[in-house]
């Protein structure tokens, strides 16, 4: 397996390079591969999110902001993780429909901001 | 080739592994389920060689899967948390990864497996008796060797990759086939009369049409296993 340690300075400034580091131990043909999976799966699976929420099918949409939450961490992007994280704990929480609506309104540009790092990424690393 | 399930409801964790399995020669991935309830449906009615179990299900976690299911066969734990590992030495699973698995990790897995199967010769030869017959065997059994005595054993079942071995004393699942297990009961008291079943001649109540009474169980006789049974049997 061709494995070499990634450059750090080469990774886009979104991305968090030391939870790169420690999930994948500089092995870049499986940062390669998880990238490749994000971007086929990511933009399918936020519409349904998109869908439940838009439907007000709290459980659901919870369970599937669960489904999707480690995707983010997976692609350096803790950051999105931790809203993915907000909106499946809602129910814990007293019901905010405001604090929902806040998240999701900001996730489109996130989520698109993440597929097309990604695909960058892997066009890089492809190179 | 090795059948393998995932319980798994990470997405990506899913795809990665479903990529691995494809990737490796001896391995064949026959089925992806997010859910505990859905993957022991499925344990149920297919043969299953392992399972690549997230311990951090939503419904029913990995650990309470391993307890409540009917079928369990051998166990990869994945998991994000290493706080898991643990458990995963505890029910004796196969190997432990923390996601995201690389191919390696998993190559390795896969390795670890094969010795795991291969080592477990489920029936090691016991004492012998008079006749030179074994009087009893010792059976692989969740991790430990246990002596079963054959003249307490009512009939052998196959269970997909497993067989259920049926005693006085209960029953006892262990890691092999009826096939190997015919071989190794070849000079006894016991006989094999159908692809699924070997009996003990010595506890068969009574035969009729193409069935035998055995216990309580009504077990088949297959065409081509009648002739070498009634051979067998002490006819007046």
């Amino acid at each position: 397996m061709k494995t070499t340690k990634p450059n750090k300075t080469d990774f886009h400034p979104s991305i968090n390079v030391s939870v790169m580091e420690e999930l994948y131990e500089g092995d870049m043909d499986h940062i390669r591969d998880m990238f490749e999976i994000f971007i086929e799966t990511i933009p399918e699976e936020f519409d349904k999110l998109l869908s439940l929420y838009k439907d007000q099918s709290w459980e659901e949409f919870g369970r599937q902001a669960h489904k999707m939450k480690p995707t983010f961490e997976m692609v350096g992007r803790p950051d999105i993780k931790e809203l993915f994280l907000k909106l499946e704990l809602h129910k814990f929480d007293t019901f905010d429909p405001a604090k929902i609506d806040a998240i999701v309104n900001d996730l489109p540009g996130l989520v698109h901001e993440a597929i097309e790092i990604s695909r960058s990424e892997l066009q890089r690393l492809n190179a | 080739m090795i059948k393998c399930i995932i319980l798994e409801d990470e997405l990506m964790a899913q795809k990665n592994l479903a990529r691995h399995c494809d990737k490796h020669p001896d391995v064949e991935l026959i089925g992806i389920y997010d859910s505990a309830e859905k993957a022991i449906n499925f344990l149920k009615e297919n043969e299953v060689d392992l399972v690549f179990l997230d311990v951090e299900l939503p419904d029913v976690d990995g650990i309470e899967f391993l307890e409540t299911s009917p079928v369990i066969p051998e166990v990869i734990f994945t998991t994000a948390k290493k706080e898991y590992a643990f458990d995963a030495f505890e029910y004796e699973a196969v190997d432990f990864l923390k996601k995201p698995i690389s191919y390696g990790k998993f190559e390795k897995a896969i390795d670890k497996y094969k010795k795991k199967v291969n080592s477990s010769t489920a029936l090691t030869t016991g004492s012998a008796g008079a006749k030179g017959e074994f009087e009893d065997m010792f059976v692989k059994v969740n991790g430990k060797l246990v002596r079963i005595i054959l003249d307490d054993i009512y009939f052998i079942e196959n269970v997909g990759d497993y067989v259920k071995i049926v005693t006085d004393n209960g029953s006892f699942i262990t890691h092999n086939t009826i096939k190997s297990v015919s071989a190794k009961l070849e000079q006894t008291h016991f006989l094999k009369v159908h692809r699924s079943y070997i009996v003990n001649l010595n506890k068969i109540v009574d035969i009729e049409d193409g069935t035998l009474l055995i216990k309580d169980k009504v077990i088949p006789i297959s065409r081509s296993n009648r002739p070498q049974l009634m051979e067998k049997l002490n006819l007046l």
